[in-house]
């Protein structure tokens, strides 16, 4: 009888199992169909670390309630964990602290500030840093475009700040920090698969038990009145100028647009022995925020056309002869021209989905009666001379997305023409990715091309010229700085 | 006896008006949204009537005097009255030909006297179409009128 029934108890665990297999698998194909995608959220153990050193430069560090709902969420999850401990309002104890101001952590340390906040009966101030992440390593991507392709990984560090103040010896007991780092993994064949990291999740967790743990280890028993704030650092000059230049740079670069450029308009004819060529590519949404690097080689030489974005058009003139044109990425397409003195010809440049590593790109010669109309429907997008002179430009001007690419044409150079160009220069190329890498508000892709693009430049460099190209980089950086502390703004009238 | 089909039609039945009842309440339920005011100046409380109210509006991150404020923290800031430096940031979306992420983040910073009593709105907007251009503006809340910058055509 026991048998028979621990035989049903195992055969209906096992169907349990099936049952319950069963079911995941049926919710991972749902969400497959749904989203596309399936992503599996896990949450990586943080730690905690009780740091000794002295808070470098305690005047420069407001307190403040400002990230409101960061402190009231820590708050309530401190509270939850241990009920002994509740919090009073953050913005009661800076009135009473600094009356007068803002209060910092050095104020707050002041002996002077004890007698205006034991009003308050509070026993102890946590502080809080907002979290910091940062990448650790990263490899692969997964692409996102009508589907999911690729694979790849990424590892970050989240970070928290705390400590704890005893408000009534105005002591600094303790202070810490919590990190949990974790891994993001992606897999795309048009399905994604998604393993994601709650970094700020696992540290937070560590940094509410230590929290509670150093309160408890203080005051073993009885209810505990906390005040809970934030820190802030407050800003230099430098940081407001470094400011400054994040806004300039974030603000749309219209250069990049098709829209920005000028509609069509007539070039004068081709001159005697040459032949003008307009090369365009009627607007198609379909890779539209990819430009085709359009080359041709004459009898001069070889050189760059123009970056082709999706409904833009560049005429050119060559001299007559035999002429070929390809996309960059694609020499097998090339399309061959024999150029008569005074023709005019038209190449479309299409954009075509595949899966395949070279570049998507379709060349074809077309009839005027065909081509004109197209290209009177495009916009005029910048030769290759003009387009390096705009990335110069934009790059002095600070734009990050620029400097990239500046440093990216001076490690490979650029022909534009017989005897015209951009030469191929090492230091230039170091020097602005150095600018890249140096700029605190560098967006994470940027700075990892910039790193792995300047450490391949500086395999071809001796240790003379590395020293130099950052020397240029430390005093164009410097430059700048000192231009944007100029900018002064003229303040504007309330218009009463 | 109750037939085992019905009770599975009752079940289904319950199940989708309890579904349906869900949708329908989680859509219309939410309600206008607390007003969180933060407190950017010194002293003892004030009352509204003896201060310069700024609401956030179209402003995801703003900074007045330097004091970084967030609009998913505060819906608006309480200042004394009298002159102010306030930046602000707001994200719009645009092509992914001008930023492959398909957002760019836009700011611009004014210098403005600010009245007591006075309610204010940080105002931005983007234009569509060829070569877009974007706008900030501060305008009082009451009347619609622009005090600092210029708003959007």
């Amino acid at each position: 009888m026991f048998e028979h029934s621990k035989k049903i108890h195992q055969r209906s665990q096992v169907t349990v199992r099936k049952g319950g297999i069963r079911r995941i698998g049926w919710l991972i194909a749902l969400a497959l169909l749904a989203t596309g995608c399936v992503v599996v959220p896990y949450q990586p153990e943080g730690e905690t670390r009780e740091t000794i050193e002295d808070v470098p430069r305690p005047e420069l560090i407001r307190l403040s309630t400002g990230p409101r709902q960061f402190l009231e969420g820590m708050a309530g999850k401190i509270a939850k964990t241990d009920p002994r401990i509740q919090f009073a309002d953050g913005q009661v104890l800076l009135d009473a602290a600094a009356p007068d101001g803002e209060l910092t952590l050095a104020e707050l340390l002041d002996p002077a500030t004890g007698p205006r906040i034991a009003s308050l009966e509070a026993d102890y101030l946590v502080l809080l840093g907002e979290p910091v992440d940062e990448e650790v390593d990263a490899w692969g991507g997964v692409l996102v475009s009508l589907g999911f392709f690729g694979l790849g990984q990424s590892t970050t560090t989240s970070m928290y700040w705390a400590a704890l103040v005893e408000l009534e010896t105005m002591r600094l007991v303790k202070q810490l920090t919590a990190t949990a780092t974790g891994t993001d993994r992606g897999i795309g064949l048009f399905y994604g698969l998604f393993i994601e990291s709650d970094t700020r999740g696992g540290a937070e967790q560590a940094l509410v038990r230590r929290v509670i743990e150093d309160i408890a280890a203080e005051r073993p028993s009885g209810p505990v009145r906390a005040i809970l704030l934030a820190v802030e650092p407050i800003r230099t000059a430098e940081d407001l100028a470094a400011d400054e230049s994040r806004i300039r740079q974030t603000q749309a670069f219209d250069a990049s647009s098709i829209v920005a450029y000028p509609p069509f308009s007539e070039p004068a004819a081709p001159g005697p022995e040459e032949g003008l060529i307009y090369v365009y590519r009627p607007f198609d949404i379909m890779g539209s925020a990819l430009p085709l690097t359009m080359r041709n080689r004459t009898q001069a030489g070889e050189f760059e056309i123009t970056r082709l974005w999706s409904g833009g058009y560049v005429p050119f003139r060559v001299p007559a002869g035999t002429v070929l044109l390809w996309a960059e990425g694609d020499p097998s397409r090339t399309v061959t021209l024999d150029v008569e003195s005074g023709g005019v010809y038209y190449v479309r440049a299409t954009y075509r989905i595949a899966l395949s590593s070279q570049i998507p790109s379709r060349l074809e010669v077309v009839e005027a009666t065909r081509g004109r109309p197209q290209v009177i429907q495009c916009r005029l997008v910048p030769a290759t001379a003009e387009y390096v002179a705009q990335t110069h430009a934009a790059a002095e001007q600070g734009f990050t997305a620029k400097q990239l690419e500046l440093a990216d044409l001076y490690a490979r150079g650029v022909a534009f023409g017989p005897g015209v160009g951009l030469p191929q220069d090492d230091v230039a190329a170091y020097q602005w990715y150095s600018i890249v890498l140096a700029a605190s508000y560098t967006r994470k892709e940027w700075r990892s091309a910039a790193g792995t693009a300047r450490h391949a430049v500086a395999t071809r460099m001796d240790s003379e010229q590395i020293a130099r190209a950052a020397a240029l980089a430390v005093e164009w950086q410097a430059a700048f700085d000192l231009q944007q502390l100029e900018i002064v703004e003229a303040p504007v009238s309330s218009g009463r | 006896m109750m037939n085992p089909l019905d009770r599975t039609s009752r079940f289904r039945a319950v199940l989708f008006w309890g579904v349906f009842s869900c949708a329908g309440f989680s859509a219309c339920a939410s309600g206008p949204e607390p007003v969180h005011s933060y407190k950017l100046y010194t002293g003892q409380t004030r009352p509204v009537s003896e201060l310069a109210v700024v609401q956030m509006g179209d402003a995801g991150a703003a900074e007045f005097n330097g004091r970084p404020v967030y609009r998913q923290d505060w819906s608006d800031v309480h200042l004394l009255p009298g002159k102010h430096e306030i930046r602000w940031q707001t994200e719009f979306g645009v092509s992914v030909m001008i930023e492959p992420s398909g957002f760019a983040t836009h700011g611009r910073r004014f210098t403005v006297e600010l009245d007591a009593g006075e309610v204010y709105s940080l105002r931005s907007g983007r234009t569509t179409g060829p070569g877009y251009r974007v706008f900030f503006w501060i305008e009082e809340a009451s009347t619609g009128a622009v005090i600092a910058g210029t708003r959007k055509p």
